[in-house]
C-alpha cells in the first residue's frame, strides 16, 4: 500500500459530504439511501394501533408456541419420563404439562427449555423466529420495507385461523354451549381488529385505497352485468315494497284492534259484535275442532286468533267500515289507523246543519267530525298521506337494503383484495417494487429538476462537449463499479477499530483497475484519521470511499463545475 | 482522455439498466451527449443512489420471500 504525506490527504469539498445519506440497512454491505428512508417512512411506518393489535397476536402465538413446545416434547418424552419413575397423574391437564416440561430442575420440572434447539423442535423454532424477526422489525425506527407485507401474510394467516376456531365456536354454540357462544362473538370481534389492521397495513404498503378500488370494482362489475343503479333499484322496487309495508302495517292494525278487543268484558265484546253484526271470534265447535285439549280462555281465544281467527277477525271488522263509509279496503285502513274505532258508532248531529255529522275518533284522543258532503275528501286525505308515508317508509327500507348489500359487498371486495396481497408473494414483491420506484424517481426527478435549473450551454460550450465524447472509449459496466465499490467499503468495514497506518488505503489502484485515470492532484488515500471519522457519520464507510472517488474524479482545477441557478 | 465510465456508450448503458420510468430514462439519455463531465460526474453521483436501492431492493425481495408462509 503505497504511503503518503500529511499534505496530500484526502481534500473532501463541504457538499461532498452531505451527498450521500445512508444508514446501515440489515448490518449487511448495502446501505439505506436517504431519500429512500424519507419515501420508504412514509409508507411502511406501524401506527400505533395496529403495533399494539400486532404486538398482541405475536405476543399469544409466542406464548402458544412455548407451550405447543412443551406439550410435544411431553408426547416425546412421556415414555422414558416413566421408566425413570416420574410420577405423571392419570389425566394430567395441558397446564401441569406445560409447568412440568418448562419448570426447572430445582422446583421439580424438566428444565427442558433447551431442547427446543434440537431439529426435532425445528418447525416450532422457526416460527418463533420468524415472530421475534416480525416484531424488532416493525419498532425499528426505519421500518424495512418487506416487514409491512410479511406482517399482512402472517396476519392473513392468523385471520385464516381464527376463522377456523369461529365455525367451531358457532357449532358448539348451537348445540346449546353458552360458554362457546361468548367465546365466539370474542373471537369475532377479533377477527375484526385483525382485519382492520391488515386493511391498514395493505393499504400503506400498497398504496391502494381498497375500499375505493372495491367500490369501483363492483360498480364496474355491475355495469357490466347491466344491473340497476341504487335509484333504478329503488324505483323497480317501489311499489312492490310499499305494498309489502302496507300489508305489515295492516296486520299490525289489526293485531292491535283484536288485542283491544280482547281487553273488553265478555258484555262489551258482546256489543263490539253486535256493532259489526258479524261474528269476531270462533264458535265454540270450531274452537275445540281446531284447538283441540284447550279451554276457551283469553288465553285460548288469542291461540285461535293466531290458528285461524285472524282472518275472521279481520274480514269482519273491514268489511264493516267499508259498508259504513262506502269506501275500499286500503282507505279503511287508514281510518284505522287515523284511530277509527269499528265498535264505535259514527254519530250523527243534526243541529244548524241540514246534513250528517261524522264524527271520527282519532288517534291520540279526540275526534274528527266532518260533514257528509267532506266525507270523501277527508278519506281520499288520509289515505294519500298513509301512502305517502308507507312509499317513504319503502324507500327508506329499500335504501337500507341496498347500502346494506353494497356495503356488504365492498367489504367483500376489500377481504378478497387483503387475503390476494396477503397471501402472494408475487403481488407482495411488486408491492416492495412499486415502493422502490418511487424512491428511485423521487431521487432522478431531484437531480433532473437541478439540471433543468441551469443555463442552457452555447454553441461553443456544445462543440467542445460533443469533441470530448466523440471517440469510443473502453467499455465498461458502470453497475460493476458501483459493486466493486461497495465491496470495498464492505471490506474496509470488516477492519473495524483496528485500522492504522499501516492499513491507509489506496483507491487509485482500484480505479486504475477500472480504467478511471483519477487526477494525480487529487489524493486517492483513507487515511485512519478520515476512516474512523467517517466511522461515526451519517454516511458512513461507503460515503467515504465515494466521496475520495468522486474527489479523484473531479476535473483538474481550472475545470470548474458550472453551478446551478 | 475520458474517464471510461463517463463514456457515452457506458453511461447510457447504465443509465437504461437503473429501471427508472421511461420519461426519465428517455431525459437523461436525450441530456447525455450534452453534458460535460463534470455534469456526467454529478449524475452518476445522483444515479449511484438508484442503483444502491435497485441493491437494497434485491435484499429485501430476498428476506421477503424467505419468510413468506
Amino acid at each position: 500500500m503505497a504511503k503518503r504525506s500529511t499534505a496530500e490527504k484526502v481534500r473532501e469539498p463541504e457538499a461532498a459530504a452531505e451527498t450521500v445519506e445512508m444508514s446501515p440497512f440489515h448490518g449487511q454491505e448495502i446501505e439505506t439511501v436517504g431519500t429512500l428512508t424519507e419515501t420508504l417512512v412514509e409508507t411502511t411506518k406501524i401506527d400505533k394501533k395496529s403495533m399494539d393489535v400486532i404486538d398482541g397476536l405475536l405476543a399469544s402465538d409466542t406464548e402458544k408456541a412455548y407451550q405447543n413446545f412443551a406439550l410435544t416434547w411431553f408426547k416425546n418424552n412421556e415414555a422414558s419420563m416413566r421408566k425413570e419413575g416420574r410420577v405423571i397423574p392419570a389425566g394430567a391437564s395441558d397446564g401441569w404439562k406445560i409447568s412440568m416440561v418448562l419448570g426447572s430442575k430445582e422446583k421439580g420440572g424438566m428444565g427442558a427449555m433447551a431442547d427446543i434447539n434440537k431439529k426435532e423442535y425445528a418447525g416450532i423454532r422457526d416460527g418463533l423466529d420468524k415472530q421475534g424477526v416480525l416484531r424488532t422489525d416493525m419498532h425499528k425506527e426505519q421500518v424495512p420495507p418487506e416487514t409491512p407485507f410479511l406482517l399482512l401474510n402472517y396476519l392473513q394467516s392468523s385471520i385464516e385461523d381464527a376463522k377456523r376456531d369461529l365455525t367451531q365456536l358457532r357449532a358448539e354454540t348451537r348445540q346449546g354451549d353458552s360458554n362457546a357462544a361468548t367465546m365466539a362473538d370474542s373471537k369475532e370481534k377479533h377477527i375484526k381488529e385483525l382485519y382492520s389492521v391488515a386493511k391498514t397495513m395493505a393499504e400503506r404498503a400498497m398504496g391502494e385505497d381498497l375500499t375505493a378500488a372495491s367500490k369501483k370494482n363492483l360498480e364496474e362489475q355491475w355495469a357490466r352485468e347491466g344491473l340497476a343503479s341504487k335509484e333504478e333499484f329503488i324505483g323497480m322496487k317501489l311499489n312492490e315494497e310499499a305494498a309489502k309495508v302496507e300489508k305489515n302495517k295492516n296486520e299490525e292494525i289489526i293485531d292491535k284492534e283484536w288485542k283491544e278487543y280482547m281487553s273488553l268484558s265478555a258484555e262489551k265484546r258482546k256489543n263490539y259484535q253486535r256493532s259489526v253484526g258479524l261474528d269476531l271470534e270462533m264458535t265454540r265447535e270450531a274452537f275445540d275442532e281446531a284447538m283441540r285439549g284447550e279451554n276457551y280462555t283469553k288465553e285460548g281465544a288469542d291461540k285461535a286468533y293466531e290458528n285461524g281467527n285472524r282472518s275472521r277477525f279481520r274480514d269482519a271488522i273491514v268489511a264493516k267500515g267499508c259498508r259504513e263509509f262506502a269506501i275500499d279496503p286500503p282507505a279503511f285502513y287508514a281510518m284505522l289507523e287515523k284511530g277509527y274505532k269499528p265498535h264505535e258508532k259514527v254519530k250523527y248531529k243534526w243541529f244548524f246543519v241540514d246534513e250528517p255529522k261524522y264524527i271520527i275518533p282519532v288517534k291520540g284522543g279526540g275526534s274528527k267530525e266532518i260533514l257528509s258532503k267532506g266525507k270523501a275528501e277527508f278519506v281520499q286525505n288520509i289515505l294519500g298521506d298513509r301512502t305517502k308515508k308507507n312509499e317513504a317508509e319503502a324507500k327508506a327500507k329499500l335504501e337500507k337494503f341496498w347500502d346494506s348489500e353494497y356495503s356488504q359487498k365492498i367489504n367483500e371486495g376489500v377481504e378478497k383484495r387483503i387475503k390476494e396481497l396477503a397471501s402472494s408473494p408475487f403481488l407482495a414483491e411488486g408491492g416492495i417494487e412499486k415502493l422502490y420506484q418511487k424512491a428511485k424517481e423521487r431521487i432522478v426527478q431531484e437531480y433532473v429538476a437541478g439540471y433543468k435549473a441551469r443555463e442552457p450551454k452555447t454553441k461553443e460550450q456544445l462543440d467542445r462537449v460533443e469533441k470530448i465524447f466523440a471517440e469510443k472509449g473502453e467499455k465498461k459496466d458502470v453497475n460493476e463499479f458501483f459493486a466493486a465499490t461497495l465491496f470495498r467499503k464492505g471490506r474496509l468495514e470488516n477492519m473495524g477499530e483496528d485500522f492504522d497506518e499501516d492499513d491507509r488505503v489506496e483507491m487509485g489502484g482500484f480505479l486504475r483497475a477500472w480504467g478511471i485515470k483519477a487526477d494525480r492532484r487529487n489524493t486517492m488515500e483513507i487515511t485512519p484519521e478520515e476512516y474512523k471519522k467517517a466511522r461515526k457519520t451519517k454516511t458512513g464507510i461507503f460515503g467515504l470511499v465515494m466521496r475520495v472517488i468522486e474527489n479523484s474524479l473531479k476535473p483538474k482545477a481550472g475545470k470548474a463545475v458550472r453551478k446551478s441557478k | 482522455m475520458v474517464n471510461p465510465i463517463l463514456d457515452n456508450d457506458n453511461l447510457k448503458t447504465f443509465i437504461m439498466s437503473l429501471g427508472i420510468s421511461s420519461e426519465q430514462e428517455k431525459f437523461l439519455l436525450d441530456e447525455l451527449p450534452r453534458m460535460d463531465e463534470a455534469e456526467r460526474l454529478e449524475m452518476l453521483n445522483a444515479l449511484k443512489d438508484v442503483y444502491i436501492l435497485n441493491e437494497e431492493k434485491k435484499q429485501a425481495v430476498a428476506k421477503l420471500q424467505a419468510d413468506w408462509k
